[in-house]
Order: C-alpha cells, then structure tokens, then sequence
C-alpha cells in the first residue's frame, strides 16, 4: 500500500481515538460498553455456576452460526445488484480515486478498510456470552472466533458486491439473468434445507439443525465455508476448519485476480454506493432516519387526500407507508418477527419469559425506528399552525396500528411454539402494544430533553430512559413474584404488572411533553 | 412586522448569538450578511421557532412560537426539506391540509413559477439538489406568509429560478410582507435590499440602510469586506 494511504488509514483510527478524549459523551459510551461487557461476562459465569443447567446440543449453535453468516452474506450480496459494495467513502472517491495512485493500491485500501468496519459492526456479537455459554458452554474465545468469522463473511460479502455489481452494472438483462441465477441457488439450498427439516413433523428443529450442518449447505459460496470452519474449530473438527478458511481463501484470490487482470474500471462502480452511504451518513448526522433504501418506489394512487390541520401529518404517514412498501408493518419489522419466532423455537421450553424479553429488547430499536423520529428533523412539524399536542398525538398515531399487528405477527406464531393459553397470549400483546407506547414515550421524551445534545449522548440516554420508564412495571412484577401475590398464574401477574404500569406511564409521559413541537429545538445543527 | 429583541443563543458554552436586537417593518426586506459560523442561521432558527433561546421575538405581535404567528411564517430552510415518498404537488398538498387551505390554483402558480409542475409527479427522493430547493421554496411560500425568512435560497438555483425568485420577493414586498434573507451572495441582493445586517461572531458588527449617506458610498461587498477583513467593530 502507498504511503499515502497508510497515512490516511493511520491517521484516521489516531484522530477516531482522539476524539474519545474530547468527546465526553463519545468516552462515557465507550466506557459503558466496556462496562456493559464485563456484566456480560460475569453474569455468563454467575448463571453457569447453576447446578441445574442443562447444556444444549452444539450443533444447534454450529447451524445458528452458518445461519446467520448466510443471512449477512446474502444481504451484503444483495446490496450488490443495486448499489456495489461498499467498501469506499465519498472523500476516498473525491481524494484517492483522483490521486496518482494505482488502482491494485487503491482497492488493497479499500479491501483492508472494509475488513476493521466488517469487524466492528461484529461488535454485537461479543455482548451474547452470558446467554451462549449458559446454553452451549463456549468460551469468550469461541465468542471471539464467531466474531472473526462474521468480520470475514461481511468483507468477502462486500468484494462479491463490488464484483457482482462491477460485471452486470453494464445492462438491465444481464443483471436481471446473473440476479436470477443467484435467487435460484439460494431457493435451491432453502429449499433443500426446509423439504429436508419438513421430512419428520415431530423432529422439526433438530432436522433443521442437521441440514444446516449438512454438506450440502457446507458448499453455499462463502456463508456456507465460513460456517465450516468456524463450527470445525468449535466442535475440535480440524480438516473443517482447514477446508473452510482454505476455500474462503481461494476465493477471495480468484476476485481480486479477477479485479486486477480483467482491469476491471470498480471506480465507477463504487461511486454511487459511496455516495448513498455518505447520503446516509450526513442524514444521520443531522438526526434524520433514512428512509429504506429501494432503487424503485411504486408511486401508486397520487394524493394524501385526507385530513385538515395536524390530522394531515397522519394520512402524510400512511401515504410514505405505503410507498415504503410498508402496508401497515415494515419488511424490516417482518425480519424481526422472524428472528423472535425463531428464537421461540430455539428455546421453546423455557417458556414466555425469555421470548419476551428478546422480543422487548428487539423493539426498543424498532420503536425508534418510527415515523415520529423521522417527522422530527424536517421543519414543517415545527412550523404547521396546531396546537402542539395534537400534532404530537397525530405523529404517533400511525404506530398504534402497526405495532398492534406486529405483536399479533411475533405472539399467534410464539404461542403455537411454546403452548400459550389465550389469555397469556393476548397479554402478551397487550403487553408488547404498552411497550410500544412507552418506548415512543421514551422517544418523545430524549427529543424533549436532550434534543440538541451529542449523538453519542443521545444513544447512551436513549437506553437509560427506556431501562428508567419501563422500571415501574418490571418492578412490580418481581414484588408480585417474589412475595408470592400470583393472579392466575406467574405469566399472567407478570405481564399484567407490566401493562399495568406501562400505560398510564406512558400516557403521562406523552402529556408532560405535550409542548414538545413547541419549545424542542429542531434535531439539528 | 418582525421583531427580535435581546436573543441569545448558546450551544453549551458556545456562544451562537450574543444579544441581538433588529425589527423589520412589513414590506421591507432585510439582508444578514456574515461569514460562516457567524450565526445567521441560529438566529433565524430562532426566529421561525425552531430552538430554544433567550430574549423575545414577535410575528406581527405574536410570540413567534404561538399558532398565530406560525401561520404567518414561511421559512426556507438552509438545507432543503423535502419528504422522499411525497410527489412534489403531494409537498403542496400537505401544506395547504396542514395550514387548512382550500384549493385555490396558488400551489400550482408557485410550481409552474419555479418549472416544477413537470415534475409534479416526482417523487421528492427523485429530485436534484436544485429542485428540491424550488420545492422547498415553494412549500414556504404556499400558504401566503406575511413574514418570509430564507436561510440561503439562492444555493443551487439555477438562473431562471433565481430570476423568478427575485421576482417573487419584489411582489412579496409590494404586497407588505416582512422578509429576511440570509445569504453569502452578496450580489443577488445588490438591487432590492432596505436593510442589511452584517454578523461577526454572534452579533451584528453593522447595519446598513439602502438609501442612506454611508450606503451611497459603498457596495454592499465593499461594505461587508470592511467590516468582516478590515476588522470593523460595531457600526
């Protein structure tokens, strides 16, 4: 690499670090997350000290690995029809591409950047040790290791972006015929997976287990290579490991010869990813909440149509909704609720509890996510002529009746898995519908307060006030519990409490910043 | 009428605006003038209500973040604010359901002004940096506003907008409506400004008059490098 591109790499990390120091809320989160880690890793030992645990299959955990590698990489993958990989920025595009620099030099930067962001969006993956090692016994190194094998999957997953998009960004019909091909290799190993895991009703799960284990999916390009090595050197297996990584190798040898002897021009090619993630970034910066990426929106019937005075940002929502393709629940809603399904199955004879905090934990992004925040960094909010509380009123109203059908989506399908009675599934979703309450509260709440503060101070209040708001509820669930004041049964006083206490939190909440519209500061500088 | 007296603003400890008083009479137009990070834009954030400061700013009598004087402010924002999964006529349709106007033929009067009526099917999204300025100065506009606050409309304009929107700002002073205008193009203003305020770390380092002795003497550009390079204090 040149000694220019060093320096840029270098002196990027070194001003990143130095920015902790002078960013106390940069420096605070770093510190929690630290912190936050070490109470993952003490309560993972804690809770395995328990004479009654009961280790699960590995195998289990080996699938679940390869699962979620051929999750990211056919996300990553996917990316690369539409947009190419995003292993550039737009100052690397405006500074580097235009420097005397070759462009072996130039992607051997790019290949080696990706591959520090593949890993640090890995992060997460380090905060699962408590619930792992209680269930699989693995050690924090094991953690490490599937952390590694993620930051490889995403890297090599961005290069094939780059390439894929590269070699079909020429014409509609060739990439309509490579984008084909694709989706029908991955229907053929779904399919495989599923006719395979249907064959026997009664041994759903551990068939499912065992085809994702299987061979067969051991050959899906990269996920599946990955997966073997990653569980070759969890299980002890070491010719998976070797055939694996060597594979994942000789791939990753082959594209970058491809790139460098077909004199493949990627500069273009990654111009537009580099711009739609700089786009996005700068929207962040500003507060904003992108909106989803999709290359083609469906206009459909013109007009917002209804509603006069505040009621108007209402139908404005249904309206976006539905260009998003969000009828009344997002796609990116309906992963969720797979994910929490599928974490169902997983630990369907633990019951409810451990769902349900999964499934609460997932929404306090979900919440986020929502029209209200996205309301907040345009103007017109703040400009229209409306009482401010109604106008709060009708910038949540839109939510009530998508989180209503994303509890029934998550909780209709748990309930089947885990044996739910009627009534502890429709308190289930009560209960889900008074987080979402008290979590837009939460929201309402950090705009009210801390909308002109530092992103990283936001974030880091961002969970504190929704621990804080749903503190009540918790509270009275485990007085009831431990005293022993059960109604009905333990589910139906837990989640009772919670709703019990959510609602009128939230309401109260919602009504002290009824002024919010009126006296926040636009959420940006 | 506008009027902002004794605003402060601070961001922590930093000081965006120091205490400025100004007023700007209906149909008159004033000009703030001032290099980046002087504060223009703070205060007129201020002004159409967008953060929180100290001292009092009033629309035609109104506290400028009572209902009142919301529907009297129209305000082009420096960054355009434009909805990605609106059209560009659903933009307008939006104002007017918001601001409860009935349908008058004015929305699409704004839209074939500024040549976006073709494009009233696009969606927001879809639109150039330069047309979605066109927008976003067209949603300030369709409600009629009795004060016009623009922070950098003319940036990335093209000549017919720019033409079109100094036409717009003749009309809008003739019919008696009170406007501020932020810009760093110096020359766009030359020919139609009352009042220019010029900014200097927070505050007003000079206010010129259009008509007057001093303002005879020097451009607008002469004035503004005199005070922002020749280290003029307050004038």
């Amino acid at each position: 690499m040149s000694a220019a591109l060093s320096f840029v790499l270098l002196t990027k990390l070194k001003n990143q670090i130095k920015s902790l120091a002078k960013s106390p809320g940069k420096l605070i989160y770093a510190v929690i997350l630290i912190v936050l880690l070490g109470v993952t890793l003490f309560s993972g030992g804690k809770a395995a000290e328990d004479p009654e645990r009961v280790i699960r299959d590995i195998r289990e955990l080996t699938a679940g690995i390869t699962a979620m590698y051929t999750v990211l990489f056919l996300l990553v993958v996917n990316n690369g029809f539409n947009q190419g990989g995003r292993l550039f920025s737009l100052p690397d595009v405006n500074l580097i591409f235009t420097a005397p620099i070759s462009r072996q030099r130039v992607l051997f930067y790019g290949l080696f950047q990706q591959m520090g962001t593949s890993l640090l969006v890995g992060l997460f993956i380090l905060f699962q040790y408590s619930w792992l090692h209680n269930l699989y016994d693995i050690s924090y190194g094991v953690l490490l290791i599937i952390l590694v094998g993620y930051g490889i999957t995403t890297f090599l997953g961005q290069v094939t972006a780059m390439v894929i998009y590269s070699f079909t960004s020429s014409g509609d019909k060739i990439r309509g015929r490579v984008k084909a091909g694709y989706y029908a290799v991955i229907g053929a190993f779904a399919a495989y997976v599923l006719l395979y895991a249907a064959g026997d009703a009664s041994n759903m799960l551990p068939r499912l287990v065992e085809a994702i284990n299987s061979l067969a999916v051991r050959l899906l390009p990269v996920a599946g290579w990955m997966g073997w090595a990653v569980s070759g050197l969890i299980t002890g297996k070491l010719s998976g490991l070797l055939i694996g990584l060597g594979i994942s190798a000789l791939y990753l040898l082959l594209v970058v010869l491809l790139i460098i002897y077909t004199k493949l021009d990627y500069y273009e090619d990654v111009i537009k990813s580099a711009e739609l993630a700089h786009s996005a970034i700068t929207a962040q910066k500003e507060g904003a909440v992108a909106e989803v990426a999709q290359k083609n929106v469906r206009v459909g019937r013109m007009g917002i149509g209804r509603g006069f005075g505040a009621d108007a940002i209402y139908y404005k929502h249904l309206l976006e909704n539905r260009r998003s393709r969000t009828l009344v629940i997002s796609t990116t809603s309906l992963i969720w609720a797979a994910c929490i399904i599928l974490f169902a199955l997983f630990l369907r004879n633990e019951g409810i509890a451990p769902v349900f905090v999964f499934a609460t934990y997932m929404q306090i992004f979900s919440v986020a996510l929502g029209r209200l925040n996205r309301e907040l960094t345009k103007p017109y909010i703040y400009l229209i002529p409306e009482p401010p509380f109604s106008k709060l009123l009708q910038a949540i109203r839109e939510m009530l009746p998508s989180s209503l059908l994303e509890a029934v989506i998550i909780f209709i399908p748990v309930a089947f898995i885990i044996k739910l009675s009627p009534v502890v599934t429709g308190l289930c979703i009560i209960a889900r519908l008074s987080f979402s309450l008290l979590f837009t509260g939460g929201n309402i709440l950090l705009e009210r307060i801390w909308s002109g503060a530092s992103k990283a101070l936001v974030i880091l209040m961002y969970f504190v006030v929704m621990v804080l708001l749903a503190a009540p509820g918790i509270a009275l669930a485990v007085v009831l519990s431990v005293t022993g004041s059960i109604f009905v049964s333990e589910d139906v006083t837990i989640l009772a409490s919670l709703i019990i206490c959510n609602i009128p939190v939230s309401l109260l909440v919602i009504y002290l910043c009824r002024n919010m519209l009126q006296y926040a500061e636009l959420n940006y500088k | 009428m506008l009027s902002v007296e004794h605003v402060t603003k601070k961001y922590g400890k930093v000081v965006a605006n120091n205490d400025i008083t100004f007023s700007i009479e209906d149909g008159q137009i004033a000009v703030l003038l001032g290099p980046n990070g002087a504060g223009k834009s703070t205060i007129i954030k201020c002004i159409v209500g967008l953060l929180r400061f100290r001292g009092k700013i009033s629309v035609d009598g109104h506290d400028n973040k009572s209902i009142e004087a919301k529907r009297l402010l129209g305000y082009v924002p420096e960054t355009p604010a434009v909805y990605d999964m609106l059209t560009v006529e659903e933009h307008l349709e939006f104002i007017r359901r918001a601001y409860r106007l009935e349908e008058d033929g004015y929305s699409q009067e704004l839209l074939e002004r500024f040549e976006l009526w073709d494009k009233k099917d696009k969606l927001g999204k879809s639109l150039s940096k330069g047309m979605q300025q066109k927008l976003s100065i067209c949603c300030a506009l369709a409600h009629r506003p009795k004060v016009v606050v623009m922070d950098e409309p003319l940036v990335g304009l093209d000549p017919h907008a720019i033409k079109e929107l100094k036409a717009m700002l003749r009309e809008l002073k003739a019919g008696g409506a009170t406007i501020l205008i932020s810009t760093h193009m110096i020359d766009s203003v030359e020919d139609y400004w009352d009042v220019t305020h010029i900014m200097m770390n927070g505050s007003f380092a000079a206010t010129r008059y259009n008509g007057s002795e001093d303002a005879s003497s020097q451009s607008l550009e002469e004035l503004f490098f005199a005070i922002t390079e020749g280290g003029g204090g307050k004038q």
